[in-house]
């Protein structure tokens, strides 16, 4: 028996997990995927909204402000980068100047701290690339960047640091209730549980539909494809750039990561199967196109990737944090689309807040906020790195050229605290083969130290998990050693 | 740790390994740093024949093209080298920083030579949209694979681009058991090498799709097929033609990019039309004691070239250093109907024999005259009865022809 299964390796699911490890409690977070941050986690626009846009009074607007303000402690307690770039919706004309106007009311009333219209000038001055068709931009200097994968990652590992049991792999089939407690019956096993917190993302819905079929709460799917220029085009903007909103979200953005990169996008498509991540012809050109309103410099000759992620929209609007009546002691927290990455950490604390609620729950006196992490080779001074070298020289061996990650650092990742198996799971914890070459040179050196650290044939080594095998098999006459 | 030399070669792949032996030849201290495990770079996994032909005169496998250059290199004393180790940095005051399993590297030089190659062009260059499951590559990569590590990454391969490299995959993965479905290829013409296309595909039977591409991938996991599509003659797809083609492998030989960010860092001018550094004809770029051979100066069909160009960089860097390369003017040359042109600069005064100019054209013509003019006087013609894109036109110009003109072009006329 365990106090609380935790559904779902999202952002979301892993800082609810944190969260709830500051306590004594005992946790399990289930994830169907081989790795975790593996749904709208990792393919978003990595933006901390500063929290003009939701409308007051809703669910989303009291957590986006909240959440907004908490993420520097947050990713400074996880060695998580974070940077507060500031915000421009842009006008370019005296009708979009009414939604600028409107926006910024909301602002006020959703309490964020600060917010401006600004004119032309002064935000050509900071924005020198930017369309001279400009006429305004509300301006919000609270509004961040992060590494919402990263951040998932770290968060998990801090829970587990805790005590948190987290099964990779594992897919929820079945919730029955007995008398004061849930049996969780998974693709791999059965658990007993007190509670249940459902943060499964994009099929949120369908694990209310494991308790009741004909609840009606259904999730949306929303797709969203984005570029990615080569750090060469860093600089190009300076804070992220959105034209005022649309019924269908946020429309096209521009933003600096904070790799270094620029990701434009994302476009909006309601889509009908949730696993559709492709990128279509259609959504590049629409990309182009209006990201072209911005500005005809962009430099489109730089990208060195294309992706898209699906939002976990619902039927319910606002955020569904809810307890379903006959389900006691379930707590849903889905249909987080945007202003997910921004709301997570106040939507953890809710969960809490929701367990205080029902019990005394008293603290875990030996958990730990922060997480230890050295930085990333690529960040690292150079008498920093000496030292790392001659305490083990792998730190001094690049294995990928493009974003310098040392051989040391693709070992961590695999014998982390949530173990890197594909090569995508060391993607997302180290960078490498996210640079322009996208893992020509070093995909193979990776699939050795896999190969080797996790002591299975090269055959057997996947990108991301199930069938997804990068070789088919050995030569025909294998030279052998 | 620190270390002093007078010149610092960047990468030791066949450009590198043949300036070193040019600079070390002259008494120079040399040190060549390498990122991989052994000096030869691309070549070590070329196992194919038809390396050498030019500088050799004899037919080799690119491993060991490799090794005669490296037995070479290995006479000279006054030749170091580093292997796995990585520049992560180039000062402008020609210091460089490097890292490998020692330790953090502080190299000092008096001049550098950038032989960086290439690397290849990815799907997320080329926007290909889709899904993005395992089972695409580039044909390097898969060339490594196969080659060196002994794996068949795919049984049922399609192959988008006709570059050199694709081509040769396209016979090695079908000796290896594999299915090759066959090319497709966006332009009316192929992109690699005659011979190629007549040893790699016409010999086996592997069909080449001109004017086609592909537009979509499928496979949620693997590579379970794609679509391709005709092109019209501005070269968008026609999506209404589109065809699923059955595969678990896309490889992608669709072009190399001269790997030059290094050098962009200290804000070495790029010409846009090589993907390289502009260089006169000592090789030396538009930054003093920076110097560029082999393919990260410009995309070469053939190795012979790039160590040719190897050896011309050693001699100008032992010069620069001996300060026997003085540099009065520099003037640039121009193309007219031509793709690209290298040297992009003459400087004067021209202290070689004569000068080598690499040039390349647009589209397949027949019947063509390259003309070498100063203004509008012809200086010297060649007579050309096929030109391709996908081979280097080179000519050598006596300096003597050279040596007062004023407006130098380079044009191609019917």
């Amino acid at each position: 028996m365990v106090d609380v299964i935790i559904i779902g390796g999202g952002i979301i699911g892993a800082l609810v997990a944190r969260e709830l490890s500051f306590y004594r409690l005992s946790l399990l977070l289930l994830e169907k995927e081989e790795d975790v941050a593996m749904g709208a986690t990792k393919a978003n626009s990595a933006i901390v909204h500063a929290g003009y846009d939701p409308i007051p009074g809703t669910l989303k607007a009291k957590t986006n402000v909240e959440g907004n303000k908490l993420y520097e402690s947050l990713c400074e307690e996880l060695k998580v980068p974070f940077e507060r770039i500031g915000a421009y919706v842009l006008a370019f004309n005296e009708e979009e100047l009414k939604i600028l106007e409107n926006l910024k009311e909301r602002g006020i009333k959703n309490g964020v701290p600060e917010i401006y219209i600004l004119k032309r000038e002064e935000i050509l001055e900071k924005e020198k690339n930017l369309s001279k068709n400009i006429k305004y931009a509300l301006y919000a200097p609270t509004s961040g960047i992060t590494n919402p994968f990263l951040l998932t990652i770290h968060a998990l590992e801090n829970a587990v640091e805790n005590g948190a049991r987290i099964n990779l792999g594992e897919e929820v089939l079945k919730i029955e209730k007995e008398e004061g407690f849930y049996k969780v019956i998974t693709n791999k096993g059965e658990y007993l549980t007190k509670y249940i917190i459902n943060c499964a993302g994009i099929n949120s819905d369908r694990i209310i539909k494991l308790l009741d079929p004909d609840y009606p709460f259904e999730i949306t799917p929303r797709k969203g494809e984005y570029f990615v220029l080569d750090k060469k085009a860093k600089g190009f903007v300076k804070s992220t750039i959105f034209h005022v909103p649309t019924e269908k979200g946020k429309g096209i953005l521009l933003t600096p990561t904070v790799d270094g990169n620029i990701l434009v996008g994302p476009t909006a498509e309601n889509i009908n199967d949730r696993e559709d991540k492709s990128t279509t012809l259609s959504g590049f050109l629409e990309i182009k196109k209006k990201a072209e309103l911005f500005s005809d410099k962009i430099p489109f000759h730089l990208v060195i990737n294309t992706f898209s992620g699906i939002r976990a929209s619902s039927t319910y609007k606002d955020f569904f944090v809810q307890e379903i009546p006959e389900f006691k002691n379930i707590l849903h927290i889905a249909g987080i689309d945007s202003p997910g990455l921004t709301s997570a950490p106040s939507l953890a604390l809710m969960a809490v807040e929701w367990i205080k609620n029902k019990e005394n729950i008293t603290p875990n006196k030996r958990a730990k906020r922060s997480l230890e992490k050295i930085k990333p080779f690529n960040n690292l001074s150079n008498e920093e790195r000496e030292k790392l070298i001659k305490e083990d020289p792998r730190w001094g061996h690049i294995v990928c050229r493009c974003e310098y990650v040392s051989e040391r650092e693709i070992i961590d990742a695999i014998t982390s605290k949530i173990p890197a198996k594909t090569l995508e799971a060391i993607k997302k914890r180290t960078r490498a083969g996210m640079g322009r070459c996208q893992g020509a040179f070093c995909s193979y050196y990776i699939m050795k130290i896999l190969s080797k650290e996790l002591n299975i044939p090269l055959t057997q080594i996947t990108y991301k998990g199930k069938n997804s095998y990068m070789l088919k098999r050995e030569n025909k006459e294998r030279w052998k050693e | 740790m620190k270390k002093e030399v007078d010149i610092v070669i960047i990468g030791g792949g066949p450009a590198g390994l043949s300036a070193g032996i040019s600079a070390g030849k002259k008494g120079k201290k040399v040190l060549i740093i390498e990122r991989n495990e052994e000096l030869g770079g691309i070549l070590n996994q070329c196992i194919h024949p038809g390396f050498g032909l030019l500088y050799f005169k004899e037919e080799l496998t690119g491993p060991e093209y490799a090794q005669r250059w490296i037995k070479e290199l290995e006479k000279l004393n006054n030749v170091e080298y580093l292997l796995e180790t990585m520049v992560l940095e180039v000062k402008e005051n020609q210091e460089i920083i490097a890292t490998n399993r020692e330790g953090i590297w502080e190299i000092k030089g008096k001049a550098i030579i950038f032989s960086t190659g290439c690397r290849e062009r990815t799907r997320g260059n080329l926007q290909i949209p889709g899904e993005r499951p395992a089972g695409i590559y580039t044909a390097g990569t898969a060339q490594r694979l196969v080659n060196i590590e002994g794996y068949l990454p795919g049984e049922k391969v399609l192959i988008l681009g006709s570059g050199d490299i694709g081509l040769i995959m396209a016979r090695r993965l079908l000796w290896e058991g594999a299915e090759v479905i066959g090319v497709v290829e966006k332009l009316p013409y192929p992109g690699g090498l005659t011979r190629n296309l007549v040893q790699c595909l016409e010999d086996y039977n592997i069909p080449l799709y001109l004017k086609h591409t592909v537009i979509e991938i499928k496979g949620k996991e693997r590579v379970e097929g794609v679509y391709i599509a005709p092109v019209d003659e501005q070269g968008n797809p026609i999506l209404e033609e589109k065809k699923f083609i059955e595969c678990d492998t896309l490889l992608l030989s669709v072009g190399l990019i001269p790997e030059n960010d290094l050098l962009e860092t200290i804000n070495i001018p790029i010409d846009p039309k090589t993907g390289g550094p502009y260089v006169d004809q000592n090789l030396l770029t538009l930054k003093d004691g920076f110097f560029v051979c082999g393919n990260s100066l410009l995309v070469n069909d053939l190795v012979d070239y790039v160590s040719i160009q190897g050896l011309l960089a050693g001699e100008s860097a032992v010069k620069y250093i001996d300060n026997i390369l003085p540099i009065d003017k520099r003037i640039p040359v121009e193309i007219e109907n031509l793709r690209l042109v290298v040297p992009q600069y003459i400087s004067f005064p021209i202290t070689t024999e004569k000068i080598t100019f690499y040039l390349r054209i647009r589209e397949p013509q027949k019947n063509v005259k390259l003309i070498l003019k100063d203004q509008d006087k012809k200086i010297k013609e060649w007579r050309y009865l096929i030109v391709k894109p996908a081979e280097m036109i080179v000519v050598n110009v006596d300096s003597e022809f050279l040596k007062r003109i004023e407006k130098p072009i380079f044009s191609l006329e019917g």
